[in-house]
């Protein structure tokens, strides 16, 4: 803290360190902490401080007080300033916080229903990928019996197949055996030799596919 | 003194206010700084509550992406295993008709190897000379043959070759008579339900001295009092052309016996005769109607002409003609009459067109008296060809023993018309309506 008077002159002793006698008289600087100045009768040291006061400057005096209260007032101006600062600045960052608060609430209460939904969601998941597992695995056993069945039915349409085919090779056979019993019975032999030779190739077919 | 406790107190002011304000200036930074404390605090809290909100919905959206995901993969799994189904059904259906196809085809099969085996046995006895064993093996095969042809559903009765038959009902059992075949000069065979019949043999082992063998036609039987007589047409052996005879016998499986030195009606000039039938008239007399077969121009026609009442031999002042061809469908062929009487009307059942083909069928015509004249009163067959039954012809009239009326006749099968293939037998019931005969669906 400076005053006025220590700004013409040298740079006051740190405050506290300085003690004013009344009628102006220095007292003396604590042995040891305080450079000797001119007072002492000699000339300060570079280095050393002077704290050499203006001459008439006494703390009773009249400007001295004028000076003073000045600088309590611009102290206490700056103070106010500060402290005004300070306080609307907290009332700020406490407005702040309420607003993050308030933010923070909403934000939370959105979580919470997104944390819903996200279960509702994952419930549904496990739901619809249990079906889709189940549906995977039926699918499976169709196709697997789809497979047999239609193995089945091939063998079956051949089977159906050579079976037709002796079918009518027996038929065959049989309208020209038959034909040939009945010329036989009117003493057509050559007839029936010839009605014989005619399906004999059939009734050789026949005879194969009946074993 | 009073100086130095003004100056105490003045420095106390100083004091006191440096205090306060330092107090003052103190708690303004202490509320400061905690509120900017608080705030950052809270705006830690709220960016790191966004981040996670943000987070949170940027799982929420890809679990939202992994639920239409799934559900599309879970909605195709299911209509390919619905479509897999329907599939396993048509193919399982498809299956099964397959799986009774394949069953009736064995039975079929199996059906005509028994058949084929019967025919081909009764082929070997008859040419090894045994007409016995061949007999046997035609009945035993008759029933897998009935059954290769179609079963009795549509009257067929009998699989083999029985050409021009004849019904006889002798107490409840039923002959019936036809052409010569493998089983000999007049095959005969018998039933007592008209569904199952069982070849007896050769109903005329032996032919008259006249005739010559491999040509006896078109028999038939009348029961006059304790004795058979069959009518039946044969061969004459010094012209070839045929005529008609007649034997007894006392039982109706026989063996009939013709010692006949000459055939009863023999009509050489018209070109043989053949087909006879007899007939009992209201009165009781006995008349035989039969057909010649006509030369160059002269149109094969139908006679009738009185018996004796032994049915023997024929009388009167000659033969009457009945009928001839005169509609398109009869292709200029008539024959194989049977007279019968129908709710008191003289009616004449015949065949008509080539007996080789499928046009050959059944007429109908209407008459005065056994005598005729007979008229014609239907522009078209009274049966033709249908279903499994080809070219029928050979009709026979008879009442069975519960007084219902029948009509046997031969016929081709599908895809088997023509000799040497076989004109089996058939069965159809008869109905009357308006006194007009029809051919009912029903068959044994």
């Amino acid at each position: 803290m400076t005053t006025p008077e220590t700004d013409r002159a040298d740079p006051p002793p740190p405050e506290g360190l300085e003690s004013a006698t009344p009628g102006g008289q220095k007292a003396a600087p604590p042995v040891g902490r305080r450079p000797l100045g001119r007072r002492a009768g000699r000339r300060p040291a570079p280095g050393e401080w002077s704290g050499a006061r203006g001459v008439g400057t006494g703390a009773d005096s009249p400007r001295s007080g004028r000076w003073r209260r000045l600088g309590a007032i611009v102290l206490a101006a700056g103070s106010a300033a500060a402290v005004a600062f300070l306080i609307t600045s907290g009332i700020q960052a406490r407005q702040q916080t309420r607003r993050s608060d308030t933010t923070l609430a909403t934000v939370r209460a959105e979580e919470r229903v997104t944390l819903h939904q996200l279960s509702v969601t994952d419930a549904r998941l496990a739901a619809v990928r249990g079906e889709s597992d189940a549906a995977r695995r039926t699918l499976g056993v169709l196709t697997a019996e789809l497979s047999g069945e239609r193995a089945q039915l091939a063998r079956q349409q051949s089977n159906l197949y050579v079976q037709g085919v002796s079918i009518s090779a027996l038929d065959t056979c049989l309208g020209g055996v038959e034909a040939a019993l009945n010329e036989v019975g009117l003493n057509d032999q050559a007839g029936a030799v010839t009605s014989l030779n005619g399906v004999s190739a059939s009734c050789r077919t026949a005879g194969a596919s009946v074993g | 003194m009073a100086d130095r406790r003004a100056r105490r107190r003045r420095r106390l002011r100083r004091t006191a206010a440096v205090g306060l304000v330092a107090v003052v200036m103190g708690g303004a930074v202490a509320f400061d700084v905690a509120a900017r404390v608080s705030m950052t605090h809270a705006e830690s809290q709220r960016r790191t509550a966004q981040y996670t909100h943000r987070t949170m919905v940027g799982v929420l959206v890809g679990r939202r992406a992994a639920v239409a995901w799934a559900t599309i993969t879970r909605d195709t799994l299911r209509s390919s295993a619905i479509s897999t189904n329907q599939e396993l059904t048509a193919a399982a259906s498809q299956l099964s008709q397959d799986n009774s196809s394949a069953f009736y085809q064995g039975l079929d099969l199996e059906t005509l190897h028994s058949c084929l085996n019967g025919v081909t046995a009764a082929y070997t006895q008859l040419a090894g000379g045994s007409l016995p064993g061949a007999i046997s093996a035609i009945t035993s095969a008759s029933a897998p043959c009935l059954s290769v042809e179609g079963g009795a559903g549509a009257g067929l009765v009998y699989p083999f070759d029985f050409p021009d038959p004849s019904v006889l009902d002798v107490g409840g059992t039923y002959y019936a008579y036809a052409t010569n075949s493998a089983a000999g000069n007049v095959q005969i065979i018998t039933s007592t339900d008209l569904v199952h019949w069982s070849a007896v043999g050769d109903a005329l082992p032996h032919l008259p001295a006249w005739a010559a063998a491999g040509a006896t036609w078109a028999p038939s039987v009348l029961q006059v009092g304790g004795t058979f007589v069959m009518y039946f047409s044969a061969g004459y052996a010094t012209s070839g052309e045929q005529c008609i005879s007649e034997a007894v016998a006392t039982q109706p499986e026989g063996p009939f016996i013709d010692s006949s030195m000459f055939p009863i009606v023999c009509q050489l000039g018209l070109g043989g005769s053949i087909d006879p039938s007899p007939y009992v008239g209201p009165d009781g007399t006995i008349y035989l109607d039969w057909k010649s077969e006509g030369e160059g121009a002269q149109l094969p026609t139908l006679w009738a002409q009185p018996l004796d009442p032994t049915g023997t031999q024929v009388v009167g002042a000659g033969p009457s003609p009945l009928l001839q061809p005169s509609q398109s469908w009869e292709q200029g062929v008539v024959e194989a009459p049977d007279m019968v009487s129908i709710a008191g009307q003289t009616d004449l059942f015949y065949a008509g067109a080539s007996w080789q083909g499928t046009n050959y069928a059944i007429g109908l015509a209407t008459c005065t008296g056994p005598l005729g004249p007979c008229a014609k009163p239907l522009a078209q067959p009274f049966f033709a060809s249908q279903g499994n039954v080809v070219g029928p012809g050979g009709p026979s009239v008879f009442t069975d023993s519960q007084g219902r009326l029948w009509i046997a006749f031969a016929s081709w099968l599908p895809d088997q018309v023509g000799f040497p293939h076989s004109r089996v037998l058939f069965l159809r019931q008869l109905t009357v309506v308006d006194g007009m005969p029809h051919m009912a669906a029903s068959s044994p």
